[in-house]
């Protein structure tokens, strides 16, 4: 019995806390919590995520306050097709049973009634970046063929027939096409983009009435820029706005919106929060201002990225695209809701404990999650407004210092 | 032989390498830098440490190896197994400990040369609490956890020398080494608005003394041993920075040992440890006192079972713990017995004990608080 406990006794359980706090003195950790204004800059700034990087395509006509359009380019359009058996290739004639194939998002859209999808012509020998040229394209003359779906056909993958001379008269050239949609009323939902799915919409067409030859099949694709591949890439399908949403007052920090804004907090933290305390928590506290806009009682999803722009980089607006998500929080309002806002930075903070301050400037850019692809757009004040209302930073942290002696 | 030295190899290495195990704060007997195991081999722990002096495995008295004839090495194992109780709680833990082992080696016809690493002071504990605590404008539960782990350990090297039949006399150099890691963390239910705190902190000692010792044999039937240890200067560093300064504890013992009765002896000793000289090495909450140890006991022959000898011990032992506990002292009484055996045409000994340990303090704000410990404690020691 007594081998059988000394064996036993190779797991050893020190837990003894019976005794504590008397035979345990000190050795519990204070927490000390301090409220700081550490915000030097805060401004709001263009999202420039580019150009047909948006995950979805908004296709929106609000009124007066909205009217977002896509663009999918299909730039090869094929002359001459091979049947399956044959080895040499023959000209394509005849085009019928056109169908443009796209997957919908709904949600968080408007869907008021049956709604029509007009397809336009917007092949323009213009710059690609010149969207209000494209804008005036959506004339009746270019109109290349409508349709009206209910609202339940409006979910998951609907087809779109085009006329067959809208390939035939671009054979070896190009199509481009300009969605607008329209109803009774607000209108809007979002079509998935080639950057955020695969294959998400695709181009299909007959050449012949023989079964035996298979249907031609063709995704999304931009030959321009020519001399810049990776932007062409983004063209193969984007929104162009032709009326954004109303920017939010100039002293505030806006969040989201069409076109799409961030805002940059940059601080500056006293260096023993930072380097030498054990951090609990860290709170930024915002105060949300009401913006009563396009769907203000939706909810907007905000998080915060940290950002890694040196320096080097002087551009406020160009600093907020270089960032990394730090943290997994997220901070859920609706925008027409007000007062304080907590979004826990405390990962941001303990990721700024290995960055050179001089080299990194500590900074945060809040953004929208579905940037670019909803109006929705939340509003705070800035370090310009009274100091209760202003952005600060709550942090949390153990004041134990040990040094390991009883 | 195999399936009885295989086990005990594995922690004999393991002393080596890690010289002490585990013990637990908040308790009586580890307040400040820990618990004293009192280095006593199983066999002079088993006799109250009457043998203690005498004994060559305990690094006691450098005189008591001036016998060993033959190489020797010996390696202990000693869990315990340790319930506190308070008014309103009561807290059971399991320390498995390696408190000693030692080696000897003849040096000519007359003397031996040892080495030894035995458990100076054991810290090794854990307490875990929950408490309610208001951070950012909002109550949350904070679950506490500290783990001790480590322990001082003394390093002996000792050289005896048998001068004659009636007087041995031996030397030694210790080192006092060792490290405290302490683990501190604070959870919180919420992790994604509350970041764990997780602090480790390593503490290392370097210390220094020298002892001597003598016994004396006036007769056939009494042994007398004396010994002393001068500490010199005790340093605990972090990193490369020295955190705190003391000295390592003098101690001074004396033993008595009778041998008149056929097939036993009687043995007592007596020893005081200047611990208050370990006073600064930790904060002011821990203050060490010097202290007073006693303890008798009687080893005699067994019946032959299986033709080996079986050899009874049993003894008491009456000392004061190092560091005082809020402020008081802590007595620690205890009994114990114990066999041993030797095995392998006697070039292998094993002893076992068993010891029951009361500790109690003096402090008023104590006075409910009351320490029971088992102790097994297992000694083989083997001649190559």
């Amino acid at each position: 019995m007594i081998v059988v406990a000394g064996v036993t006794a190779c797991t050893e359980n020190l837990d003894n806390s019976a005794g504590c706090p008397l035979l345990c003195p000190d050795q519990g950790g204070g927490i000390e919590t301090v409220t700081i204004d550490p915000i030097v800059l805060d401004t709001t700034v263009s999202a420039l995520a580019g150009l047909g990087t948006e995950r979805s395509l908004l296709v929106a006509t609000r009124g007066d306050t909205l009217d977002a359009r896509a663009i999918i380019r299909f730039d090869t359009i094929p002359a001459r097709y091979r049947a399956s058996t044959d080895t040499a290739t023959t000209a394509i004639t005849a085009v019928d049973s056109v169908l443009l194939q796209m997957r919908v998002d709904t949600s968080g859209g408007k869907i008021p009634g049956p709604i029509t999808l007009d397809a336009y012509d917007v092949d323009s020998p213009a710059a690609d970046s010149l969207t209000d040229a494209l804008i005036a394209l959506f004339t009746p003359d270019r109109l290349i063929a409508s349709r009206t779906y209910a609202p339940a056909e409006l979910k998951d993958t609907v087809f779109f027939a085009l006329p067959g001379s809208a390939i035939l008269q671009r054979r070896g050239s190009r199509l481009r096409l300009g969605l607008r949609a329209r109803g009774q009323g607000s209108v809007q939902f979002r079509i998935v983009s080639t950057e955020g799915a695969a294959a998400p919409t695709l181009l299909s067409f007959r050449v012949t009435p023989d079964t035996a030859v298979r249907r031609i099949s063709l995704l999304p694709f931009s030959s321009t820029p020519t001399d810049q591949p990776a932007l062409a890439a983004s063209l193969d399908d984007y929104t162009i706005l032709a009326r954004g949403t109303s920017r939010g007052p100039a002293n505030a920090l806006n969040v989201g919106g069409l076109p799409a804004r961030r805002v940059y907090l940059r601080f500056e933290i006293p260096r023993f929060l930072v380097d030498s305390v054990d951090l609990i928590r860290a709170s930024l506290l915002l105060t949300q201002r009401p913006n009563i806009g396009v769907d203000a009682a939706d909810t907007v999803l905000i998080i915060p990225h940290v950002s890694l722009a040196t320096r080097a980089v002087t551009d406020i607006a160009k600093a907020s695209q270089i960032t990394a998500i730090a943290v997994g929080d997220t901070l859920r309002i609706a925008p027409r809701d007000s007062g304080l806002k907590i979004v826990e930075v405390a990962s941001v903070v303990g990721l700024w404990r290995g960055q050179d301050e001089v080299e990194v400037p500590r900074a945060l850019v809040l953004l929208s999650t579905t940037e670019g692809q909803s109006p929705l757009e939340a509003r705070f004040f800035s370090v310009e407004a009274s100091p209760e209302l202003r952005p600060r930073l709550r942090i949390s942290y153990s004041t134990r210092k040990s040094r390991g002696l009883p | 032989m195999r399936r009885s030295l295989l086990p005990m190899a594995g922690a004999f290495a393991l002393v080596f390498v890690a010289g002490s195990a585990a013990h637990a704060q908040g308790t009586l007997s580890t307040q400040g830098f820990g618990f004293p195991p009192g280095q006593l081999s199983t066999r002079a722990l088993s006799t109250g440490g009457g043998l203690g002096l005498f004994d060559a495995d305990s690094p006691l008295n450098p005189a008591a190896i001036a016998t060993s004839s033959d190489p020797r090495v010996f390696f202990q194992y000693e869990p315990e197994f340790r319930r506190l109780t308070t008014t309103d709680a009561k807290a059971n833990t399991t320390t498995a400990r390696f408190p000693l082992t030692s080696a000897s080696i003849p040096v000519g016809s007359k003397a031996s040369a040892g080495l030894s690493v035995s458990t100076y002071l054991d810290r090794s504990s854990a307490t875990t609490s929950t408490r309610e605590a208001r951070i950012s404008d909002q109550d949350v539960t904070v679950f506490e956890t500290v783990q001790m782990l480590g322990a001082i350990n003394d390093v002996r090297l000792a050289l005896g020398w048998g001068a004659s039949r009636k007087l041995q006399i031996g030397a030694g150099a210790h080192v006092f080494t060792g490290q405290n890691r302490v683990f501190f963390s604070q959870t919180f239910p919420d992790s994604l608005k509350f970041t764990p705190v997780v602090q480790t902190t390593t503490l290392g000692f370097t210390g220094f003394a020298a002892s001597a010792g003598a016994i004396v044999r006036p007769s056939p039937v009494l042994a007398l041993a004396v010994s002393g240890r001068k500490g010199g200067a005790l340093r605990s560093k972090s990193n490369d920075s020295t955190v705190s300064e003391a000295n390592v504890p003098d101690r001074y013992s004396a033993a008595l040992s009778y041998e008149g009765i056929t097939g036993a002896s009687i043995s007592a000793q007596v020893a005081r440890e200047t611990w208050s000289a370990m006073n600064g090495l930790g904060s002011d909450a821990s203050s060490a006192v010097d202290a007073w140890e006693g303890g008798l006991g009687i080893e005699t022959a067994g019946p032959r079972i299986a033709e080996r000898l079986i050899v009874f011990r049993a003894g008491s032992r009456y000392r004061t713990l190092p560091f005082q506990a809020a402020g008081g002292k802590v007595n620690e009484l205890s009994f114990v017995g114990g066999i041993g055996a030797q095995f392998f045409r006697n070039r292998a000994a094993f002893d076992m004990a068993l010891q029951y340990a009361t500790r109690s303090a003096e402090a008023a704000s104590l006075s409910a608080a009351r320490e029971r410990s088992f102790i097994l404690s297992f000694g083989l020691r083997v001649r190559p």
